[in-house]
């Protein structure tokens, strides 16, 4: 079997940062729209 | 209203433009300086041990013919942005199809030029045989054509109201030329490598389906472009 | 306001059980023999995609009704689900080479499917940067809906279009993924992690929705800014 677990972490921490980042992203500009 | 009703209508807008631009007569220069600089850009890179002229041919010719496809498109309704003309041709009573027609009709011709210059100085620069093959050659271009230039139509109504309305067009546009873009090239090089017209059946029928879809639809959708 | 409240709470749970899915994909599926451990980057590509996909059909489908009835609300879920299938689309367009380096050798090759998420996402780009080029809400929402139509529309040749370059180019040495022929485990993972990304879906459309009407408001009470 390939030696490429790396490659499966890289990607499940992409995509962890980037729903993550997103999730974030929503939370903060409804929050500023919220204030205002 | 009546087909030849719309048709003539579509006919009197697309003359207004022609005749416009052939008397000021540059984006034609300019297109055609732009086939030529390819042309030579291209010679001047390439490896003729490497790569035949056949296999390079179609991507050439293409990227020649979808330049001039944008350039035609960008100044497509930049006419009547000024003066509020666009509002004098609303206020005209000749059905919302018709300033579509009439506009498609009027890109379609620029680029038509454009090809007729182009796959000539391609055949001569390149020498590249074409004669044979001019029938279904003539018709992949023009059914390609029409794909990209009927969804062009449509955006540039919507883009010249926008502030990048140059750089949203090619963006916006790109998706939409890919899939009659791929096939032209692929029909075109299976063509100009002397395959079996039977090869080629398929992507014209892909293209004649394009066309219609999209024609129809840019029919459909044209009057939300412009209606206040 | 409600439905912000709605959408936040079913982001977190949706991030929760992804943490889940993550564990069982990880630790608790089996490792597939040929791939090894990079194949199980396919339970979170394929689910992506799939709402990559539908994302934009559920653009298409809102802008048909936006243009007969003219109702903002319509507009309003165009643009959320343009936003949150852009990003689906971005997972699909990273983890897609991060799989395929060590599976193909190669970090992009013009596959069928990678090549048509990749304009996918040209057409949400264009989506979004018209949307963003266009003050007036009213002819944003009538564009936006002509081209979210058209995108819609374009959809199937792109599919018919990017399945003829296997013609053109060497097919990489891969099983296709998605197969129905996965056992069970690995079968329970995938549709574990559809359910979440589902999920995802709906609590980040609910969410960008809400924002929509938030900064409809602030505009209509005169703060600068458009939604």
């Amino acid at each position: 079997m390939p030696e490429n677990g790396n490659y499966m972490i890289a990607a499940y921490i992409v995509v962890g940062v980037i729903l993550i980042g997103y999730a974030l992203s929503l939370y903060l500009r409804t929050r500023r729209s919220l204030r205002a | 209203m009546r087909l030849p009703d719309l048709l003539r209508h579509a006919w009197t807008v697309a003359s207004k433009d022609l005749l416009v631009e052939f008397r000021s007569r540059t984006a034609i220069l300019s297109a055609a300086v732009f086939v030529v600089l390819v042309l030579v850009v291209f010679n001047f890179g390439r490896d003729p041990t490497a790569v035949s002229n056949v296999d390079l041919a179609p991507s050439i010719l293409w990227v020649t013919f979808t330049f001039a496809a944008i350039l035609a498109l960008n100044r497509a309704f930049q006419l009547e942005l000024e003066n509020q003309a666009l509002d004098g041709l609303l206020l005209a009573p000749i059905d919302r199809g018709s300033i579509y027609l009439g506009k498609l009709m009027a890109n379609l011709v620029f680029v038509a030029t454009i090809e007729v210059i182009g796959v000539p100085l391609l055949a001569l620069f390149f020498n590249v045989r074409v004669l044979p093959y001019l029938g279904p050659l003539v018709a992949i271009i023009a059914l390609a054509t029409v794909g990209f230039v009927a969804v062009g139509t449509l955006f540039s109504a919507m883009t010249v109201r926008t502030r990048f309305a140059e750089l949203l067009l090619p963006v916006l546009l790109l998706p939409f030329m890919i899939p009659p873009l791929s096939w032209a090239v692929l029909a075109t090089g299976r063509l100009l490598a002397d395959r079996p017209l039977s090869e080629i059946a398929g992507w014209l029928n892909m293209l004649a389906v394009y066309d219609i879809v999209f024609v129809t639809l840019a029919l459909l959708l044209f009057p939300a472009t412009v209606n206040e | 306001m409600r439905m912000l409240r709605a959408g936040r709470w079913i982001t977190a749970v949706a991030l929760v059980l992804l943490a889940g899915v993550y564990v069982r994909a990880l630790a608790y599926t089996p490792i597939e023999q040929s791939q090894g451990l990079a194949q199980k980057i396919f339970y979170l590509h394929v689910p992506a995609a799939i709402w990559a996909e539908m994302a934009m059909i559920l653009v298409g489908l809102s802008s048909v009704f936006y243009l007969f009835t003219k109702d903002p609300r319509l507009d309003r879920f165009a643009a959320a689900s343009a936003e949150v299938g852009t990003i689906f689309c971005a997972i699909v367009l990273t983890t897609g080479p991060i799989w395929g380096k060590p599976i193909w050798g190669t970090w992009w090759t013009w596959d069928a499917r990678l090549t048509f998420t990749l304009f996918l996402f040209l057409l949400y780009i264009g989506y979004l940067l018209l949307r963003g080029a266009i003050p007036d809400p009213a002819m944003r929402a009538r564009y936006a809906a002509v081209l979210g139509i058209c995108g819609m529309c374009e959809v199937p040749f792109i599919h018919l279009s990017v399945y003829m370059f296997p013609t053109l180019h060497p097919m990489p040495i891969v099983l296709k993924p998605g197969a129905p022929s996965l056992p069970g485990s690995m079968l329970l993972t995938w549709a574990l992690s559809l359910g979440v990304f589902t999920l995802l879906y709906v609590g980040f459309v609910v969410q960008r929705y809400a924002l929509s009407y938030l900064r409809e408001q602030l505009e209509a009470a005169g703060e600068v800014g458009h939604a």
